[in-house]
């Protein structure tokens, strides 16, 4: 029995062009062993995350932490996201700011340069390997008769009503950490699976208060091991 | 009526043709259109995908490239076009992947990326014929009779339009996504039968034929298409590569093209003037290099752009984009003659391009020319003192 509705479809599937993975087997781009001897010190852009998620700055602290923590257990020398950071921080007092003081909307044009420069300032003033990303985004999770499966990880669905036996895609959230060399080609893109963000009510899905998302740290460092664990 | 008007016209056109092989199932054997309802159906939803496609605006933009292709797919099917009664006509999409699908009234979607890959208007009429054959043999409909394939769930040009759209507007339109599943597009992404690539590809011999070129163009471009199974490996937007096996095809067509030598009555074609073509596909060249380079496929990209260049020679833009696939591809150095010279190149002939003014100075100033780079930055500055980025150029400055 599928009780998805036509705009959860849309609304799932909506993030997986942000979602192209690597193959399913191996999050490595690049052959593991020439990684490991070619790339030895990586910078962390500050993480990112879906809008929509509302996502707290502690939870970005604890992700770093863990993902770090991992890195530099294996061998690795990581520069912390805070020194994209202050690159990107003074970047935008040098163009005045992201606001438009004419329309007060954002300038978009401003947003990208800052962030293209300042990648680029990155690798001019550090002798990093590589530059990694760390984003939560939502993702699709396989629901079977209300237990949800996806990125390395499950969870029991929310439900309103009687138990349902049936199969559905729906949204939850995924932490997805990536590795690239200085041409941005992928070295390493893994994911993590972090919660559900939906619910079930009788026969639909309704999305979970935002406020109730990442409630759980054992969840939210869970998912970022998960991403570093082939490391 | 309209489709027995296509059917007769297609079953004499195939008849006519000397080279016709006697496997190759023509039009003439369907006697009748079954399900007339559902065939129906089938066109509206994969109308309903193109115009939504062609909204996207910025995703389609080439008229001339396909006032280009519907006078190519003329010139294949002769005086028959006249009496289809239905025109077959393109829609071209910016992605630098290879890939094309036929819609079931006869609109042919190609992306630039297969455009600019093939070498002369032969090689391409070998992939729009094959196309326009998926279209007159009715495989969308004779696959959709199929009932296996009804329950594939697509991931295909929705999917497409939709990451398109989100890369271009930083936020995703769910109407694009909402038709991810529909059945023509999983039969066009997914792969038609083994036996109906194999009858499109042979039937689109003969429609090479029929223009009057060379056949064994067919070869190098199933070859371009095989060599894309190894881009992009695991995106699930490359459509080609769940057909068939593309050496399996090769291998079929180069039997069929021995077979027809063989003919008495075969005729060698023509293989164009390469240059005609690069002329005839100039926007897609400059439009593809920008998605290659975007997407480190930087020798892809230095390809088109030498074919460009053949053609346009003095164009800046060009020789910008040649530099920029340069240096993208080792930012680091320690070699930078190629991408310096190649945005002198782009100065030469305009000599007011901030941007190569701009990337110039950055590119001395990762080498410490620090003299140099002032210059350049400075000129940038002159031209372009309201760039976004002239606030950081500035702090640069600062910095020499």
């Amino acid at each position: 029995m599928k009780i998805l509705p036509a705009a959860l479809i849309a609304f799932c599937l909506a993030i997986a062009p942000a979602a192209i993975a690597a193959d399913k087997d191996s999050p490595y781009y690049i052959d593991k062993r020439t990684f490991k001897k070619q790339y030895k010190v990586i910078a962390l852009a500050p993480i990112d995350a879906d809008a929509a998620l509302q996502m707290p700055d502690t939870v970005a602290r604890m992700i770093e932490e863990e993902i770090t923590a991992r890195l530099q257990k294996r061998g690795y020398t990581v520069l912390p996201s805070s020194v994209l950071a202050d690159i990107r921080a003074n970047m935008e007092k040098q163009v005045g700011g992201f606001i438009d003081s004419e329309t007060g909307q954002t300038d978009v044009e401003k947003v990208r340069a800052v962030r293209r420069h300042a990648f680029r300032e990155l690798w001019f003033r550090h002798k990093m390997d590589a530059v990694s990303t760390m984003r939560v985004q939502i993702t699709q999770a396989d629901v079977e008769s209300d237990r949800g499966e996806w990125d390395g990880v499950k969870q029991s669905l929310e439900r309103e009503g009687r138990r349902l036996n049936y199969t559905a895609k729906v949204a939850a959230s995924t932490v997805s950490f990536a590795i690239y060399d200085q041409t941005d080609k992928p070295l390493y893109i893994a994911y993590g699976g972090l919660e559900m963000l939906m619910k079930r009510v009788g026969d639909g899905f309704e999305q979970i208060d935002p406020s109730l998302y990442f409630v759980d740290e054992k969840r939210i460092r869970k998912a970022a091991q998960l991403t570093v664990k082939e490391i | 009526m309209k489709w027995l008007i296509a059917i007769a016209a297609v079953g004499a056109l195939l008849f006519s043709m000397p080279a016709a092989a006697a496997k190759v199932q023509t039009m003439d054997k369907i006697t009748k259109l079954p399900e007339k309802q559902d065939e129906s159906n089938l066109w509206e939803r994969a109308s309903s995908h193109e115009n939504r496609l062609r909204n996207v605006g910025t995703l389609v933009s080439h008229p001339q490239i396909e006032q280009y292709l519907e006078s190519l797919a003329d010139r294949m099917l002769g005086d028959y076009i006249d009496h289809l009664g239905i025109d077959v006509d393109f829609v071209v999409v910016e992605e630098a992947n290879l890939s094309a699908w036929a819609y079931p009234y006869g609109t042919i979607g190609i992306q630039t990326g297969l455009i600019v890959r093939m070498d002369n208007e032969a090689q391409l009429a070998a992939i729009v014929a094959h196309e326009i054959s998926h279209f007159l043999q009715r495989h969308t409909y004779r696959e959709m009779l199929d009932k296996g394939k009804q329950s594939f769930l697509g991931k295909g040009l929705g999917f497409l339009a939709a990451a398109a759209l989100t890369k271009e507007t930083g936020t995703f339109d769910p109407n694009v996504m909402d038709f991810a599943g529909d059945l023509w597009m999983n039969l066009a992404t997914s792969g038609y039968s083994k036996k109906n690539e194999y009858v499109a590809d042979e039937e689109g011999l003969m429609l090479m034929a029929n223009a009057g070129l060379s056949r064994d163009e067919a070869i190098p471009a199933f070859h371009a298409l095989a060599e894309n199974k190894e881009y992009g490996a695991g995106d699930p937007r490359k459509m080609w590569s769940s057909h068939p096996r593309l050496e399996d095809r090769i291998k079929n067509l180069q039997k069929e093209i021995k077979r027809e030598k063989r003919r008495k009555t075969y005729v060698a074609g023509e293989i164009p003037d390469p240059l005609i073509y690069y002329r005839a596909i100039a926007s897609a060249l400059i439009v593809n290099a920008k998605l290659d380079i975007e997407e480190g496929q930087f020798g892809r990209a230095r390809d088109a752009l030498e074919k460009y260049l053949m053609v346009h020679p003095v164009d800046p833009q060009a020789h910008f984009l040649m530099a920029e696939a340069y240096r993208r591809e080792s930012p680091l150095g320690p070699d930078f003659a190629e991408c310096t010279n190649s945005y002198y190149e782009a100065l030469e002939h305009d000599s007011d391009y901030a941007d190569a003014h701009k990337e110039l100075g950055m590119t001395y100033r990762q080498q410490h020319k620090n003299v140099e780079a002032r210059a350049a930055f400075e000129r940038y500055l002159a031209l372009a003192a309201d760039a976004p980025d002239s606030g950081i150029i500035r702090g640069y400055l600062e910095t020499l």
